[in-house]
């Protein structure tokens, strides 16, 4: 899945799920992915994103509201780790344990996967650099995946910050298929 | 170990007719399962295992284990 992908454009996806962590959620959807993106500031989504006035904060509070809206919980995920403690499992044992062997933070549980919706963005974004005749994912092709699909947390979150999805794709094609300067 | 958690009491929520108890610990070793594979063939991988040595010890072919776990090595950097 990311082999195509630019060191920019993984390392947005790192920061995804490391937001997805931060805010106790035990799941990676679109508003973790734009968060992502907004946190690479030095690629092409991450610089479009800021001169379209969208900082990390903002992001990551709207992005509170409307899943606490939605009643999603915020718990780090603490119904795994409770549903395991009652077959006698301890997971924060075996935590301690995992992160004298091999590390800190190498273990993590309930490890995040991608929502429906943050899957199907995965496979626009493919499918937006091959229409661009790209032959490498970027940063860019996970913002126009995010806007195609259209309706997830992420373009919520977004048109809450006064951002118009519609003049936002325009805005990165402009950007992409601008001959290099 | 308190005394609502002992063995016992244990032993009686694993086997819960309740199916949302059950469901819910079954879904949960689940994730536990695939964080602890992932967690040993890294290890295993590190320390030069080959896939087919990986594959052999997790009883599954070596298609199977590369298809699931070179990906995200690749991705991460810690293989070519």
């Amino acid at each position: 899945m990311f082999e195509k992908f630019t060191n920019l454009a993984k390392r947005s996806i790192t920061l995804s799920q490391d937001e997805a962590i931060a805010l106790g959620h035990d799941f990676i959807g679109t508003e973790h992915m734009l968060l992502g993106l907004v946190r690479v500031p030095e690629s092409i989504a991450g610089q479009i994103l800021g001169e379209q006035g969208v900082t990390a904060d903002q992001a990551r509070r709207q992005t509170l509201r409307l899943l606490e809206a939605a009643g999603v919980s915020a718990n780090g995920g603490r119904e795994a780790t409770e549903a395991l403690a009652v077959i006698g499992i301890d997971v924060e044992e075996i935590r301690r344990r995992a992160d004298d062997t091999f590390g800190p933070g190498r273990f993590k549980f309930p490890r995040p996967g991608y929502t429906r919706r943050a899957k199907t963005v995965l496979e626009l974004t493919q499918r937006e650099s091959i229409e661009l005749g790209h032959d490498y994912i970027g940063t860019e092709h996970l913002l126009l995946g995010m806007l195609a699909e259209g309706e997830g947390v992420g373009v919520q979150v977004l048109g809450g910050l006064g951002v118009d999805p519609a003049a936002l794709r325009t805005t990165v094609l402009d950007r992409v298929r601008a001959p290099a300067s | 170990m308190s005394a609502e958690n002992t063995p016992a009491v244990l032993a009686g929520q694993v086997t819960s007719s309740d199916p949302a108890v059950g469901l819910r610990a079954v879904v949960s070793l689940r994730r536990l399962l695939e964080e602890l594979e992932r967690l040993h063939v890294d290890n295993a991988r590190d320390q030069g295992w080959s896939w087919q040595d990986i594959a052999n010890a997790l009883k599954v072919s070596r298609q199977t284990v590369h298809e699931k776990h070179a990906p995200r090595r690749k991705t991460t950097g810690k293989e070519n």
